[in-house]
C-alpha cells in the first residue's frame, strides 16, 4: 500500500505494530489512539470528532 | 450474522466479455434474472429474463437477429426491451416491454447497473486495466457459491487464512504472522489492506510460475471497491530487490489477483476470479499451471464458505463472533457495505 500518500483525503489508518499486538489508529484529523482490538479502534476512529472512549487517545500536537 | 441486504444503485460484474456472444446467457444479479447477448453491432444487451406475457424465461428462447422471440408464445422484443410483435393480433399492448439494464463493457468485464437507471454513471465503475492490457496475460474462471457474498468479502480481506486453508499453494507461515496496515478512504469508499513480507518463503504458486529461486520479498496490497471489485496487487521479488528510484520495478514480478463478487440471491454468489501477470506472459505452461492452481485455491474457498453458510443457517440468532487484529480490514469492509445497503 502506498502508505502516506492519502494524507489529504478522509482516510482512517490502522497500523498493526510489528512485534506487538497493538493497533495504532490514526484519524484524518491527526488524532491517534492505541487499541487492543479492531472493534475498539474502529469505534474510536469513527467517533470523529468526538475521540473519546476506551482507547487511549494521543492527539497530535498542534501544528504551528 | 443475519442475511445480508443487497446494495442497490451499484454496478456489478455480470459476466466476462468473452461469455457474451450470440447465445442467450442467463444470470441472476441481486435477485434479478437477466438475459444477456451481443447484438450484430457488438453491443452487449441486458434485458429482464421474463416475458411480460406469462414470465417465460427469454434466455430459454431464441434470437431473430437482434431480437428475442419468446419460446412460449412468440412475443418478440427488440434490444431495448420493447415488444415489437405479439401473436395473432396487430395491436401491441402499451405495457408490452421488458426492462433493459444499463450495461458497460470495460476491462474485459460486463458490468450491469442494478438500481434506478437515471443514477447509473459509468464513470463510477472501478477500473482493472491489467485484465485487458498489452504486456499482461490473464487467466480466469467463475464459480457459483452457495454462500452469502459477505462471506467472500470477509475471506478476501483477511489473507491470513492462506496459511491454513491454502497451504502448499499460496499460503506460507509468514502470511499469517505478518502484521497488516489498513486504510479506509471514506471519500472514495475504498478499503486498503497491506501486508509487506521480507525475506520469506516463496509459495509454490509463485516459485513455479516466476522461476524465482530462494527466498523472496512478497507484497500483498489489497484494494477493495465495495460492493463488487477486489484487487490484490501482488509483488514478488528476490529478497532485497527494491523498486528503483524512478519507480522502475521491472526486476520484480507482479500479479493482479482480481475478484468480482456478485450477489445472486441473499445466500448465493457468483465468484469471478482472475489472475493477471506481467511475467512469463507468453508461456502457456505457466498459464495452465496458474489456472489449475488458482482454481484449486478458489475451490478450497468455495468448500469453506459453503460450509460456513450452512453453519450460519443452522445457528440461533445472536451468535457473537470474535474479531482479532487480522480482521481489521474485513471489519472496515463490512462497515462500508453496510453503508451502501442502508443508503
Amino acid at each position: 500500500m502506498r502508505v502516506g500518500i492519502h494524507d489529504h483525503a478522509t482516510v482512517y489508518r490502522v497500523v498493526w505494530a510489528p512485534g506487538s499486538d497493538h493497533l495504532l489508529g490514526t484519524c484524518h484529523c491527526g488524532a491517534e489512539c492505541d487499541a487492543d482490538d479492531p472493534i475498539q479502534v474502529w469505534q474510536w476512529l469513527l467517533a470523529h470528532p468526538d475521540h473519546d472512549g476506551e482507547a487511549t487517545a494521543r492527539p497530535r500536537p498542534e501544528q504551528p | 450474522m443475519s442475511t445480508m441486504m443487497f446494495a442497490r444503485n451499484q454496478w456489478y460484474v455480470a459476466a466476462y466479455a468473452q461469455e457474451v456472444g450470440d447465445e442467450l446467457l442467463a444470470r441472476t444479479v441481486l435477485g434479478e434474472p437477466i438475459v444477456f447477448y451481443r447484438t450484430a453491432a457488438g453491443e452487449v444487451v441486458g434485458l429482464a429474463d421474463r416475458c411480460v406475457h406469462r414470465r417465460f424465461p427469454l434466455s430459454m428462447s431464441r434470437r431473430d437477429g437482434d431480437r428475442i422471440v419468446c419460446g412460449y408464445h412468440g412475443f418478440t422484443y427488440d434490444s431495448g426491451g420493447t415488444c415489437v410483435y405479439v401473436p395473432a393480433q396487430t395491436r401491441i399492448p402499451r405495457t408490452a416491454r421488458v426492462p433493459s439494464y444499463p450495461i458497460v463493457e470495460q476491462d474485459s468485464l460486463v458490468w450491469v447497473w442494478i438500481g434506478d437507471d437515471d443514477r447509473a454513471d459509468p464513470a463510477t465503475i472501478p477500473r482493472a486495466p491489467w485484465l485487458d492490457a498489452e504486456g499482461w496475460t490473464t487467466i480466469r474462471g467463475v464459480e457459483p457459491l452457495s454462500a452469502r457474498y459477505g462471506l467472500l468479502v470477509d475471506n478476501l480481506l483477511d489473507l491470513s487464512h492462506e496459511t491454513y486453508l491454502h497451504g502448499g499453494y499460496i499460503g506460507t507461515p509468514e502470511v499469517a504472522e505478518t502484521p497488516i496496515t489498513t486504510e479506509v478512504d471514506e471519500d472514495a469508499g475504498i478499503v486498503r489492506v497491506s501486508r509487506r513480507m521480507k525475506d520469506v518463503e516463496c509459495p509454490p504458486f509463485y516459485a513455479k510460475s516466476t522461476g524465482i529461486e530462494g527466498r523472496i520479498d512478497r507484497w500483498q496490497d489489497i484494494e477493495y471497491h465495495p460492493p463488487c471489485l477486489y484487487i490484490l496487487h501482488s509483488r514478488i521479488a528476490a529478497t532485497g530487490v527494491e523498486p528503483g528510484p524512478d519507480n522502475d520495478d521491472s526486476a520484480a514480478c507482479h500479479a493482479k489477483i482480481v475478484y468480482a463478487i456478485t450477489p445472486q440471491t441473499p445466500t448465493t454468489t457468483l465468484d469471478f476470479w482472475m489472475v493477471a501477470r506481467d511475467f512469463a506472459v507468453d508461456d502457456e505452461d505457466v498459464s495452465r499451471y496458474l489456472a489449475d492452481s488458482n482454481h484449486t485455491v478458489v475451490m478450497q474457498d468455495v468448500v469453506a464458505l459453503n460450509a460456513l453458510e450452512s453453519v450460519i443457517a443452522a445457528e440461533p440468532e445472536g451468535y457473537q463472533e470474535l474479531s482479532i487484529n487480522i480482521d481489521t480490514g474485513a471489519l472496515a469492509a463490512r462497515r462500508l457495505l453496510h453503508k451502501l445497503t442502508t443508503s
